[in-house]
C-alpha cells in the first residue's frame, strides 16, 4: 500500500483514539489524510497547517535554540479550544498532524491523547511498511494538446 | 515538488504568484476564484493586514478535471509583495512547481519589478532550483493604465530567458486564465519525479 492508503487504513480501521477534526499533511501542506468533518475544507486547512508550522519553525531559528524540529509541538489555544500540531517523521520525510478542538473540558488530556495517537501511527507505519517506491525519471506527459488543456479548464462559469 | 500518486492517479501541483507589492497577484487569484464553478474550487484563504495587503499568503485550491486518467489538483499561492516580507516569500516558495511573475506595467514600478525578480531568482537558487529550468510565465499586468511601459521593454528588462508572457488587466480578468492555463501546461509537462507505488 502507498502512504495515503496506509494512513487511511490506520484511521478508518485500526485507530482507537478520537480522530474528529484531525488531519495529516505533508510539509508543503498537501493533505494526506483528513477526518470526514474536515474534508470540505481539507485543502485550505492543509495549506494553513503547513504554513503555520513553517512560520513557527522560521521564527524559532531566531531564538538560537538548535533542537530537532521533531521535538517541537505547536499549540494555539485558550482554556477550552484551540489548534494542536505535531510533526511526524515518516520514511525520512516531515509530515504534520493537526487537530482542531472546541468546547473541550480537558484540553491537556486531549493533547496527551493526540501525542499517543502520533506514537501509535509511527508504530503502525514501522510495522506496516509503505510499498517500496522508486523515483520516476521520465516525464509523465511528453506532450499535452491545447484541447486537453481546454478540457482541464472547462470549470469556469 | 509536485506530488503524483500513481496508485490513485492524482497529481498535486503548487503554483506561486510572485511579484512586487500592489502588482495584482491577489487580484489574479480572486478572479480565478470568482470565475470558477463551486465544484472545482475549495475555500480561498487570505491572510491579510488590516489594510488588505497580503500578510503571509493567499491560497486557492483548484480541482481541475482529468488529463489522461490523472485527476489534477492545483494549489495557487500568492506571496506578500512588500519588501519587508522576504522571509514569508522564501517559505511560500518551498516545493514550488511553477511561478507566475506578475509585473506591474506602470513606468514608475519598473524598478520594483526588477528588484522583485532579482529576489525571486535568489530565493529559488537558495532552495536549489535553477532559475531558467523552473516553469515560469511572465504576466504584464495593468495594461489598461495610461502610463505603461511597452511590452517590448518589459520583455527586454525582465524576460531574459524568454519565458512565455501575457498581457493582462487582472481587475477585469483579461489575461488571467490565459496565464494560468499556460503555467499549468508547463508544470504538467515538467512532472517527472513521482513515487510509483
Amino acid at each position: 500500500m502507498n502512504l495515503n492508503s496506509l494512513i487511511a487504513d490506520y484511521f478508518e480501521n485500526k485507530c482507537e483514539f478520537d480522530i474528529s477534526m484531525t488531519t495529516v499533511v505533508r510539509a508543503d501542506g498537501i493533505v494526506v489524510y483528513s477526518s470526514k468533518d474536515l474534508r470540505p475544507k481539507a485543502a485550505s486547512i492543509g495549506a494553513l497547517v503547513g504554513g503555520v508550522w513553517q512560520a513557527a519553525e522560521a521564527l524559532n531559528t531566531h531564538s538560537g535554540v538548535e533542537e530537532k524540529v521533531t521535538d517541537y509541538r505547536f499549540s494555539f489555544d485558550k482554556a477550552d479550544s484551540g489548534i494542536y500540531i505535531l510533526p511526524v517523521l515518516i520514511e525520512g520525510s516531515s509530515y504534520y498532524m493537526a487537530t482542531l478542538y472546541s468546547d473541550t473540558f480537558n484540553p491537556a488530556l486531549l493533547k496527551r491523547n493526540f501525542r499517543l495517537l502520533k506514537e501509535d501511527i509511527e508504530t503502525f507505519l514501522s510495522i506496516n511498511k509503505v510499498t517500496k517506491t522508486h523515483l520516476r525519471k521520465e516525464f509523465l506527459f511528453k506532450n499535452i494538446t491545447d484541447e486537453e488543456m481546454d478540457n482541464l479548464f472547462a470549470f469556469g462559469r | 515538488m509536485s506530488f503524483v500518486n500513481y496508485h490513485t492517479k492524482e497529481i498535486n501541483c503548487k503554483i506561486v504568484y510572485y511579484g512586487p507589492g500592489l502588482g495584482g497577484k491577489t487580484t489574479n487569484i480572486q478572479h480565478v476564484y470568482q470565475r470558477t464553478s463551486a465544484g472545482a474550487k475549495g475555500q480561498m484563504v487570505t491572510l491579510n493586514t488590516e489594510n488588505e495587503r497580503t500578510l503571509f499568503f493567499d491560497f486557492l485550491p483548484l480541482d481541475l478535471g482529468q488529463i489522461r486518467g490523472y485527476k489534477t489538483r492545483f494549489h495557487l499561492y500568492t506571496v506578500p509583495g512588500q519588501v519587508f516580507y522576504e522571509a514569508s516569500r522564501k517559505l511560500i516558495l518551498r516545493g514550488v512547481d511553477g511561478i507566475v511573475f506578475v509585473a506591474d506595467s506602470q513606468v514608475e514600478r519598473m524598478e520594483d519589478n526588477v528588484e522583485s525578480l532579482k529576489g525571486l531568482k535568489a530565493n529559488l537558487e537558495a532552495q536549489g532550483y535553477e532559475f531558467d529550468k523552473v516553469p515560469i510565465v511572465m504576466q504584464w499586468n495593468k495594461r489598461d493604465l495610461p502610463n505603461t511601459v511597452s511590452t517590448q521593454d518589459l520583455d527586454r528588462k525582465l524576460n531574459e530567458f524568454d519565458f512565455p508572457a501575457f498581457e493582462s488587466t487582472a481587475t477585469t480578468g483579461e489575461g488571467v486564465f490565459e496565464t494560468l492555463k499556460m503555467i499549468s501546461k508547463l508544470v504538467l509537462l515538467n512532472i517527472k519525479s513521482g513515487l510509483d507505488n
